[in-house]
């Protein structure tokens, strides 16, 4: 009953706003921080430009998953920085929770499989 | 240059976008070629434009109508300059870049700014309309 809720208030995230929530669990980051490491986090086999990237950001704002914050004192002025939100940490968490929960579907199908065979 | 190039191409995504994101956007293209190299970065953004510009502008005619024309007419000019090359006496021809500019780009580009003064002028005199009553 309580998996079934947090299913409803997290329905699957799309592979870019994953990405993101996932470079941005490490710490606040500018956009091109970001897209360099949801590029390194997927193996360079999610190819994320600034189109993706900031049309997810404005999506991920709206929904009030990542906020905008200040940056460092010292930093790139032109930059915007941001940050996950509690709503940003539970989607995320939500993911990787159905995530695991396929994989370990996947490994028990595969175990069953062998077993046929 | 490129972020220069880049800038105009934003042109083509939905104003909101634009204003809250352009600065950054061309930003992170101009780190991105220097870091990625020219080409990887070009194709990502003209991929991008079809799948992130050209769905987010459905309701904006003055950039779809031109488009899709240019879209349309890109590939029946390529569709003939393909024939063209193969079924030609010699069957070495290859589609050279002067040709493919020639016969693809330019009557493609030039559909397409025709489609977009039509489009534009059409917006502007839509007051004209078949009133009989």
């Amino acid at each position: 009953m309580q998996r079934m809720t947090v299913e409803q208030a997290d329905p699957p995230l799309a592979p870019a706003a994953f990405l993101i929530l996932f470079a941005l669990a490490t710490g606040d980051k500018h956009g091109y921080a970001i897209m360099q490491e949801a590029r390194k986090l997927s193996d360079q086999t999610f190819q994320i430009g600034p189109a993706t990237l900031y049309t997810t950001i404005q999506r991920l704002l709206d929904s009030d998953r990542i906020r905008e914050v200040q940056g460092p004192e010292h930093g790139d002025s032109r930059r915007k920085y941001y940050r996950l939100t509690g709503a940003g940490k539970s989607a995320l968490t939500a993911e990787l929770a159905r995530m695991e929960a396929m994989v370990k579907k996947s490994k028990a199908m595969r175990l069953r499989l062998a077993e046929s065979s | 240059m490129n972020a220069w190039l880049y800038q105009k191409f934003l042109l083509l995504y939905p104003q909101d976008l634009r204003r809250d994101f352009g600065a950054e956007m061309t930003l992170a293209f101009a780190e991105d070629v220097q870091n990625m190299g020219n080409l990887r970065v070009w194709w990502c953004a003209v991929r991008e434009l079809l799948t992130v510009a050209l769905p987010g502008q459905r309701s904006n005619r003055s950039v779809l109508v031109p488009a899709l024309s240019f879209g349309l007419c890109a590939l029946t000019q390529s569709a003939e300059l393909w024939i063209g090359t193969h079924q030609a006496p010699r069957a070495d021809v290859a589609m050279l870049p002067e040709q493919i500019l020639l016969v693809v780009l330019l009557p493609s580009l030039l559909n397409a700014f025709v489609a977009f003064v039509v489009t534009r002028f059409y917006a502007r005199c839509s007051f004209i309309t078949l009133r009989l009553d």
